[in-house]
């Protein structure tokens, strides 16, 4: 019975034994034969819209927009002309002084006991180049020394007076004092910190480029004689100057001629193809913070072809002698825009839009005061500049077709192994710009050699959206574009490692139709696979 | 309080077997528990509803008109097995070439074969104690014990399409693959009960049984929607769907350190209630009519309860975002695990919940041809939430005295249209066995049939006697 109870147990198991047992069916011989399912999936999604490209642009290269939101690339170099110490280069001063007993009235005497004093003026020479005048100096650093050495056997003290140097409006003084100890010569130096300092480099009006020194001499008698013979070399220096500002007249200066280029990127990878800008610019920009009348020129513009370095003119010769207006205020600058320079008073600027990358190359001399002293104050600060910017304004305004790019990239799906029957690459495009894009793609080997081709040129990859009769998009348009790989190119595919791709890209059709661009038009493309698997059991 | 702690030191390693094969079965059932509104469809017994002279036919029936004074189903009792897999039948996945032994692996068959919702089930149920016994001329009074464990795993058809030809198929491109319904139910209870069966005339009798449950374990799918719907013209993948899961004293034992509680068990703390009816009435005296409804009731879950809430969800995968790409301070993976947490980020709770029981209803008719031969017909129908099964079975029966019955019939139920069964009834003084199956076919052809059953006991029974009313003992 007990058996009976456990055999009832089992009965279940005996169920499902017989209800999954065939009686007919060899396992040993099931041919389990293949499975092929079909997967399909999105890849990913991006959405390109013109303000992506105004950020992520780098800055020689810029997309803007003007107030309608119609868009102009614009690329730009900016090149100093002129600086501060291109202007103003402040010298080392050193000025060597010998007195006699004569020139102190000191007579000649078996002892001196007492003290005998004397003053003295004398002048303190700056020498500028170019004919530089100075009138106010202020000095952010600078180091005034002295130093007295004399054969008197006394003891001699000398006080110093600058009038023309002064801070907060009193004048610098420095005493000196050399000690009689025994031996000759005897000396004495000392030093005075001039930053900060104002210099009057007219002397009170008496003089220019110079600044007077005013010497009390006191020779203190130690009972020593005095021959006649004596003497005391006073050496004054300034050294380590640096401007701060400075007034006065800078002299007729001509700068030396500096060389800048734009690189013009665009059509970088670019083969062949025909463009049309509509309306290109080229402007230049001064920015001078100098207060000194200035005259620039903008000579030699011409275009070097980066790939060929043939040189091709842009004549213009309204940039050759530009006045620039001084700066209104010292610290301030003033902007003087050039005259730009388009397709209407140049003829041959279409060399700037043909399809290679190229530097727009100029040349840029300049003078200072060109008309000379006229009476009027130059000022200068450390801080001043004469600053030279360049624009090229490629308004994105025209027509391209037969515009051709050109990639290698590297390519690697030999990991798809043997499963993958046949692929389905499916690009779906939501274009609103007036530009299409057609592209063919070769699959190469290891070696570039061409495996297979991948996609068709004469299909179209993106449609470019259509315009109005002022160039502007109607509706943006949509387009399928499946990319196939069959089976009998799996294998080729999967020993693919780079991919050439050739794009092809041109407005809207018919050609030569002009189409604009707006900050607010956008693509969006959506990148799907579907994929035919295979496995045998 | 007969309290198990894992972390305690097992008394034995016997024990910590129990546990862990116990803990390795419930993963098993509960790793797919994205589920549905998916009833335990248990057995139909139809053909032990048309062998009424077998003492356990009572369960099928309590107004059947009981002839014995006295019933003793002890120790085997009543057991009954069914197992099924309405989706497909195993010639259909194996299919053997002509002229040859060897066969096809053809899934493009079984997917044919398979309606929109399919399940497998297993159900046991184990009479652990009968009894009863005669009051007065015309009252008959039964106790029982039962242990009902019922299991089924609910698969959508389009699971196994979606596999095996892939969302970018004809089948899928552009459509929702439908995977509502994916999921496993599991009740497993016992049963106590006490029946009444009264013959109010010559004609008619009544019956009822009460019933007093004890849940054991469940786990019960109050709703399970899944799709995939793939866009025929970007691909763009779309999950959609909704799952409300819970269970009792099963998925909470997945938890690290579980304490189980046998009480929890066995200790009326899920208790349920459950009645059937029965009434069978001569029309004359060659035919006789019957019904019965069984099992109106539930059973209400209190004990290590787990619940789990996936709230509705609708998410589409366009593919990832190019631009962030470009954007190296975003981790794209990082950012699509986060989505999905997010969007299947799922809520429990401890509630207690009830489950109705698997409710069914017999009507049957027979009409005796002589006293030997009989034929009948019994109408089946079951009800479970909102599912509805229904099945049909006509039978012919040969009634040898008092020893000997035997019974064959056909019938079709839900998807299995082509059923042969048998049934058997053997006595030898008090001693009464019977063996019954719904689908004999099955032991012919077992790779082309769609369910297996079997239903067998013994009992010991003291007959009536007509002359004297004196209960005949052995």
């Amino acid at each position: 019975m007990t058996k009976l109870i456990q055999l009832s147990r089992l009965a279940p198991f005996f169920l499902l034994l017989l209800l999954f047992s065939c009686d007919k069916t060899n396992f040993n011989k099931i041919s389990y034969g293949k499975w092929n399912p079909n997967l399909a999936a999105p890849i990913g999604t991006a959405t390109f819209a013109m303000e992506d490209l105004l950020t992520n642009h780098a800055n020689t290269e810029l997309i803007v927009s003007d107030a309608f939101g119609q868009l102009e690339i614009n690329y730009e170099s900016r090149k100093t002309l002129l600086r501060a110490e291109d202007v103003l280069d402040l010298p080392e001063v050193s000025e060597n002084t010998i007195f006699s007993m004569a020139e102190l009235n000191v007579p000649a005497v078996a002892s001196l006991n007492q003290s005998v004093v004397h003053s003295e003026t004398i002048s303190l020479p700056i020498n500028l180049p170019n004919g530089i005048l100075l009138n106010d100096l202020v000095l952010e650093t600078g180091l005034l020394s002295l130093a007295v050495e004399t054969t008197l056997k006394h003891d001699v003290k000398m006080v110093l007076t600058f009038p023309d140097i002064t801070s907060n409006s009193v004048a610098l003084t420095r005493t000196v004092n050399s000690t009689y100890l025994g031996s000759l010569p005897h000396s004495s130096m000392s030093t005075a910190n001039l930053g900060g300092h104002q210099l009057d480099c007219t002397a009170g009006n008496t003089a220019t480029n110079a600044l007077r020194v005013q010497i009390d001499f006191e020779i203190i008698g130690l009972g020593n004689a005095i021959t006649g013979n004596e003497n005391i070399e006073l050496t004054l220096g300034l050294n380590a100057l640096s401007l701060d500002y400075a007034t006065g007249y800078f002299g007729q200066q001509t700068l030396s001629i500096a060389t800048d280029s734009i690189l013009i990127k665009l059509f970088e990878n670019s083969q062949a193809g025909v463009i049309g800008i509509t309306n290109p610019k080229l402007n230049f920009k001064c920015i001078n913070s100098f207060g000194i009348p200035l005259q620039i020129g903008v000579n030699n513009i011409q275009t070097i072809n980066v790939n060929t370095g043939v040189q091709n003119p842009i004549s213009n010769s309204s940039l050759s002698a530009i006045s620039i207006l001084s700066a209104p205020l010292l610290f301030d600058s003033s902007v003087t825009v050039l005259p730009q320079i388009n397709s209407s008073n140049t003829s041959n600027l279409n060399n700037l839009i043909t399809n290679t990358p190229k530097y727009i190359s100029f040349d840029l001399s300049g003078t200072t005061n060109p008309d000379g002293a006229t009476g009027q104050l130059n000022f200068i600060s450390k801080d001043s500049r004469l600053v030279v910017e360049g624009l090229v304004q490629l308004p994105m305004e025209g027509y391209a077709y037969d515009f051709k790019l050109t990639d290698t990239l590297p390519f690697n799906f030999s990991s798809l192994g043997d499963n993958v029957e046949a692929l389905l690459l499916r690009v779906i495009s939501d274009n609103g710009f007036p530009i299409g894009l057609k592209a063919k793609v070769q699959v190469l080997d290891a070696n570039y050699v061409p495996l297979f081709e991948l996609l068709d040129a004469a299909d179209g990859l993106i449609d470019a959206a259509p315009v109005d009769g002022l160039g502007n998009v109607t509706q943006s348009i949509k387009k399928i574009k499946d990319i196939t790989i069959p089976k009998s190119k799996m294998t080729a595919f999967g020993a693919g490692k780079h991919i050439l791709l050739e794009v092809t890209i041109a407005t809207t059709a018919p050609q030569e139709t002009v189409v604009k661009f707006y900050d607010d038009y956008k693509l969006a493309i959506k990148l799907a696979v579907q994929a035919s698997m295979y496995h045998e059991f | 309080m007969n309290v198990f702690h894992l972390d305690y030191p097992i008394k034995s390693l016997r024990f910590k077997y129990f546990f862990v094969r116990q803990k390795c079965f419930l993963i098993l059932i509960s790793s797919v528990f994205l589920l549905a509104k998916t009833p335990l469809l248990g057995q139909q017994n139809l053909t032990l509803y048309g062998m009424k002279e077998v003492a356990q036919a009572t369960y099928l029936n309590p107004g059947f008109e009981i002839k014995h004074r006295l019933m003793v189903n002890n120790p085997i009792g009543f057991q009954n097995y069914y197992v099924s897999n309405n989706g497909f039948q195993l010639n259909q996945l194996f299919v053997r070439r002509a002229n040859s032994d060897s066969s096809d692996l053809r899934i493009d068959q079984v997917l044919k074969a398979m309606k929109s919702r399919n399940f497998m089930a297993i159900d046991a149920m184990t009479e652990l104690f009968g009894l009863g016994f005669k009051v007065g001329k015309n009252n008959f009074i039964s106790l029982g014990v039962i242990a009902k464990n019922q299991a089924s795993f609910h698969y959508p058809r389009d699971i196994f399409a979606l596999v095996y030809a892939g969302n970018g198929s004809p089948e899928f491109l552009g459509k929702r693959a439908d995977l509502d319904g994916l999921g496993v139910e599991l009740n497993s209870y016992l049963e106590y009960s006490l029946g009444y069966t009264r013959t109010i005339n010559s004609k008619l009798t009544v019956g009822t049984r009460l019933k007093l449950l004890n849940g054991i374990a469940n786990v019960h799918t109050e709703r399970s929607e899944l799709g995939l719907t793939t866009d025929a013209t970007d691909f763009d993948l779309t999950l959609d769907g909704s799952a409300s899961v819970k269970s009792s004293n099963s998925l909470s034992f997945l938890d690290s350190n579980p304490t189980i509680d046998f009480l929890d068990l066995i200790g009326f703390r899920n208790k349920g209630f459950g009645l059937d009816l029965g009434a069978s009435y001569k029309l004359t005296k060659k035919i006789e009519l019957s019904a019965s409804v069984l099992d109106l009731g539930f059973i209400r879950w209190n004990t290590n309860v787990k619940n789990y809430e996936l709230n509705a969800f609708n998410y589409t995968f366009e593919g990832i975002v190019i631009n962030d790409l470009l954007n190296d301070s975003i981790d794209i993976g990082q950012e699509l695990v986060d989505t999905l947490s997010s969007i299947f980020a799922t809520e429990s709770n401890n509630d207690a919940y009830t489950t109705p029981l698997y409710t069914r209803i017999y009507l049957g008719g027979v009409y005796s041809l002589n006293k030997t031969f009989s034929a009948s017909a019994t109408v089946y129908s079951a009800f479970n939430q909102s599912k509805y099964t229904f099945g049909t079975a006509l039978a012919f029966n040969i009634h040898l005295r008092n020893w000997f019955s035997f019974s064959v019939n056909y019938s079709s139920i839900g998807r299995s249209a082509n059923n042969v069964g048998m049934g058997l009834r053997l006595k030898g003084g008090p001693l009464q066995f019977f063996l019954t199956s719904d689908n004999i076919l099955v032991a012919i052809h077992p790779s082309g049939a769609r369910n297996a059953h079997i239903s067998f006991g013994l009992s010991f029974v003291s007959s009536i006697k007509k002359e004297n009313d004196k209960p005949k003992v052995l």
